[in-house]
């Protein structure tokens, strides 16, 4: 049986980043867009909702 | 009752649906992972592999989930240059950074189970340089939507390239069945059925349950994100044509986003 803990490790340290860097980069994202939003005042926005 | 698909298709629907969507999902993918994750410690080491096996949990769900994402942007693909659906472009450009981290994630994590089991951390056997090419596309993707300033514009040339990309979709997964490959043949979706465990299939099953979940509420979000993103570039230029220029209400990182 092989034990290669330091790789295992490794394995589960870069899952775990890159996915709470995904988490991170979504939510920031998320802020800034909702932040300059406001900035260029709401009432600007298109009622009809369109991208 | 008349279910419209275009209601669907409006911005201003999805962002009220995804308000009463994400909260589901944030749950859900954190329960999820935690079973996942109990599954991969508890479940019993390989009789070859011994402890090194827990990398499959996350090695394997992160290839079915990244190209699950470049599915699902094939799909939009067809939606935007087919139907011209107005959100299809949005999915479309918010699913290729997500798919682009779990193919790396797929990448890197079988790189360190490769070490270990094969005695190098790369050949370039079929299923290994099919995956690095689907990654490769991913990055390729990306930088085509940065290329063309006109969103419309390079939504038509990215999807025509997601569609010619999608042909490598087949060749990593049948890459093990029609090549000689290092790389293990596929042994739980098979003809013949699953040649795990039911101890080591049932936290691989979760686990890919977990990642797909987790790119589900990802993806609403970043959708919610792009659509936001056009309305501030709509407002940035109402804003100008008023005589007021936009960029001096903006931070650099927002002229930037």
């Amino acid at each position: 049986m092989v034990q290669h803990g330091a790789f295992t490790t490794a394995a589960f340290l870069v899952t775990g980043t890159v996915l709470a860097g995904m988490i991170a980069a979504v939510l920031i994202d998320y802020r800034i867009q909702l932040r300059t939003l406001r900035r260029l005042r709401l009432d600007h926005s298109d009622p009809r909702g369109r991208i | 009752m008349k279910l419209s698909f275009t209601a669907y298709s409006n911005p201003g629907n999805f962002l009220r649906i995804a308000a009463k969507l994400l909260p589901w999902l944030w749950g859900s993918t954190a329960f999820a992972f935690a079973l996942g994750l109990f599954g991969t410690f508890a479940a019993p080491p390989d009789y070859q592999q011994g402890e090194m096996v827990r990398i499959m949990y996350i090695h394997v769900p992160a290839a079915w989930t990244a190209m699950l994402a470049y599915t699902f942007m094939a799909v939009s693909a067809l939606g935007s240059l087919v139907w011209r659906h107005p959100l299809a472009a949005a999915t479309q450009k918010a699913a290729a950074p997500l798919g682009a981290a779990f193919t790396f994630i797929c990448l890197v994590t079988g790189s360190l189970w490769g070490k270990p089991m094969w005695g190098t951390y790369w050949v370039w056997d079929a299923r290994l340089t099919s995956m690095l090419v689907l990654f490769l596309i991913y990055l390729g993707l990306i930088a085509l939507w940065q290329t063309i300033e006109d969103p419309s514009r390079a939504a038509r040339a990215v999807s025509i390239m997601t569609l010619v990309g999608f042909i490598n979709i087949p060749i990593v997964k049948f890459s093990v069945d029609w090549w000689n490959t290092l790389h293990q043949p596929a042994s739980v979706f098979r003809m013949e059925g699953s040649a795990i465990a039911g101890s080591m299939l049932w936290p691989l099953i979760v686990m890919a349950l977990a990642y797909t979940l987790l790119f589900a509420t990802l993806h609403v979000i970043a959708v919610r994100n792009e659509i936001m993103r056009r309305r501030v570039r709509r407002l940035a230029i109402a804003v100008a044509v008023a005589g007021e220029p936009a960029m001096a209400r903006m931070l650099p990182a927002e002229v930037a986003s």
